[in-house]
């Protein structure tokens, strides 16, 4: 028998046999959304509920319906301290009422954060099975699990057949694993909202932005996800982008992404997590032009900038008349993170050509509140700061902030506001000496 | 925070006065464990004059309850008002523990 074989079955245990091998006070980090380890992380939550576990760590990014229903459930608020560097619904009411600590970062810097700046005890991921070499891979979640993986005493993966194999730098030996479950669960699916009516005026003067050949990053949320409908007329566009998710198989599939004229990593598509729906998954599995990096490379804004024509779409909550964005802040608390948004912020305006794109419909609630402010609320996060801040977009039009004054910024950001607040905006801009 | 402990039946009531916080959460948990050591087994924490709750009196309601489960006694809850029990609602605490619209509500039933 192969001796990667012999090896994987010496290392097979259960969930509950490889959760007892962490100790009171230990430090967790589990994988990135889809890859959140089911058993593993219910293995862990029985331990604690049975009163066998107290003093728990657990750092989570963007958790997901996995984590939620075991280790963030509320009996388990006693024995589970849970941190979060990118919130969701999954602990946003836990970290509002301070059940849960939000740990601010840069996506970028989250695999430095591990290994330079934490003590992790366990490392648990769901991860591709293994080929005949004795590699798995990280499939969807490279991200900092890959580093976390190797900066931690002790490795325990949860193995699913459902996980895409993904290339790049996204492998793992099985000499690196401690223990290993099999768990052949369906992925979790994040399936992308519906599109709004705004999406359509917003996504053509996003892709008028965009020159053929350009290398895009796109967001999470729904506009940056819709915009990918809008580029079906263009050519040879590259993917070098933070979340790989279902717009762009479509641009894939019907060849408008090639990748044939990146600087870096010609003809591959290059992301560092993937959320999707399962046709995402299993576009990428298996896929040689698809390749994963941690999220340490991939986010890095000096290597984002080496693509030239390199263009990043994300999206905000609101700006205000100075420029600033908040993509994170809402009704007084951290509804999300910074995630990797000022990573490419950054890294596409360095890039030759670049341009870094943040989009929004102009008001929310239907209407009734303006995304446009003169202010943000006392304490509200930036998220990017003014002098970041590139083309905004909303329904009512295209500005460039870079290079213009306090007086014109807020001339163009009033004017891409919804009409009915324009002129209270401008009000408010005298008052703030701004005009 | 003031603290007033009355033994009605077969429960403990315990009226909180003031703020249930990091600061005054371990007289909370005392007060609570010297009862439980004179063999009190239900409590009833009634928060009508409670301002206000941080995440750190959560934890020590959820970790007196722990212990009271393995001697089979129970927390119940009454009188959460205003943030008090917008804070019991946003962290789903309210799943956790049973309760009572009025303390003679609860105190027919524990």
């Amino acid at each position: 028998m192969n001796k990667y074989y012999t090896e994987y079955q010496r290392k097979l245990t259960d969930p509950k046999r490889a959760s007892e091998k962490i100790e009171n006070g230990n430090t967790i980090v589990h994988g990135l959304s889809i890859a959140e380890p089911p058993a593993l992380l219910s293995a862990i939550a029985d331990r604690a509920r049975a009163g066998n576990l107290r003093d728990i760590k657990i750092y989570s990014l963007l958790p997901l319906a996995h984590a939620a229903k075991t280790v963030l459930v509320p009996d388990l608020s006693d024995c589970i301290q849970a941190y979060s560097w990118f919130v969701t619904a999954a602990d946003r009411d836990r970290v509002k009422v301070g059940l849960d600590y939000f740990v601010p970062n840069y996506f970028h810097q989250i695999p430095r954060l591990c290994s330079d700046f934490m003590k992790i005890d366990v490392t648990i991921t769901t991860v591709s099975p293994m080929d005949k070499s004795g590699y798995f891979s990280f499939g969807t979640a490279n991200d900092f699990t890959s580093t976390a993986a190797r900066h931690c005493k002790r490795l325990i993966i949860e193995v699913n057949q459902n996980m895409p194999r993904v290339f790049g730098d996204s492998l793992l030996h099985i000499s690196e694993v401690d223990a290993l479950v099999e768990n052949n669960v369906p992925l979790l699916e994040m399936i992308p909202p519906e599109p709004e009516p705004e999406d359509e005026i917003i996504g053509k003067q996003i892709a008028n932005l965009v020159p053929d050949g350009a290398t895009l990053q796109l967001g999470v949320g729904g506009i940056p996800n819709s915009i990918a409908r809008y580029l079906d007329g263009h050519k040879d566009l590259g993917v070098h982008t933070e979340v790989f998710g279902p717009g762009m198989v479509d641009l894939i599939e019907k060849g408008v992404v090639t990748g044939r004229r990146k600087t870096i990593h010609a003809r591959k598509s290059v992301f560092t997590v993937t959320q999707g729906v399962k046709r995402t998954y299993e576009f990428i599995n298996d896929n040689h032009s698809i390749e994963s990096y941690p999220v340490s490379y991939v986010n890095e804004p000096s290597v984002i900038a080496q693509n030239d024509n390199m263009i990043s779409i994300n999206s905000i909550i609101e700006v205000d008349l100075l420029g600033q964005c908040n993509a994170e802040f809402l009704g007084g608390s951290q509804f999300s993170g910074t995630g990797g948004q000022l990573d490419f912020v950054r890294g596409a305006f360095n890039s030759r050509g670049g341009k870094s794109i943040l989009a929004f419909y102009s008001t929310a609630k239907k209407g009734e509140i303006s995304r446009v402010v003169p202010r943000f609320q006392t304490g509200t996060v930036v998220t990017t700061p003014r002098m970041d801040t590139h083309y905004l977009v909303t329904e009512y039009g295209v500005v460039n902030l870079k290079g213009k004054s306090t007086r014109e910024r807020a001339l163009d950001i009033i004017n891409i506001a919804h009409p009915k607040f324009r002129d209270g905006l401008l009000r408010e801009a005298e008052d703030m000496h701004l005009i | 925070m003031e603290i007033e402990a009355t033994k009605v039946g077969n429960a403990i009531v315990i009226s909180l006065k003031g703020r249930l916080d990091a600061v005054t959460s371990s007289e909370f948990e005392k007060s609570l464990s010297s009862w439980i050591s004179e063999g009190a087994n239900h409590f009833l924490l009634n928060f009508n004059n409670l301002e206000y709750i941080s995440s750190a009196g959560l934890r020590s309601i959820l970790a007196t309850s722990k212990k009271l489960r393995e001697r089979q006694g129970k927390i119940f809850l009454t009188g959460l008002c205003g943030s008090v029990e917008e804070v019991f609602k946003i962290s789903g605490f309210l799943s956790i523990f049973r309760v009572f619209a009025s303390a003679e509500e609860a105190l027919k039933e524990i």
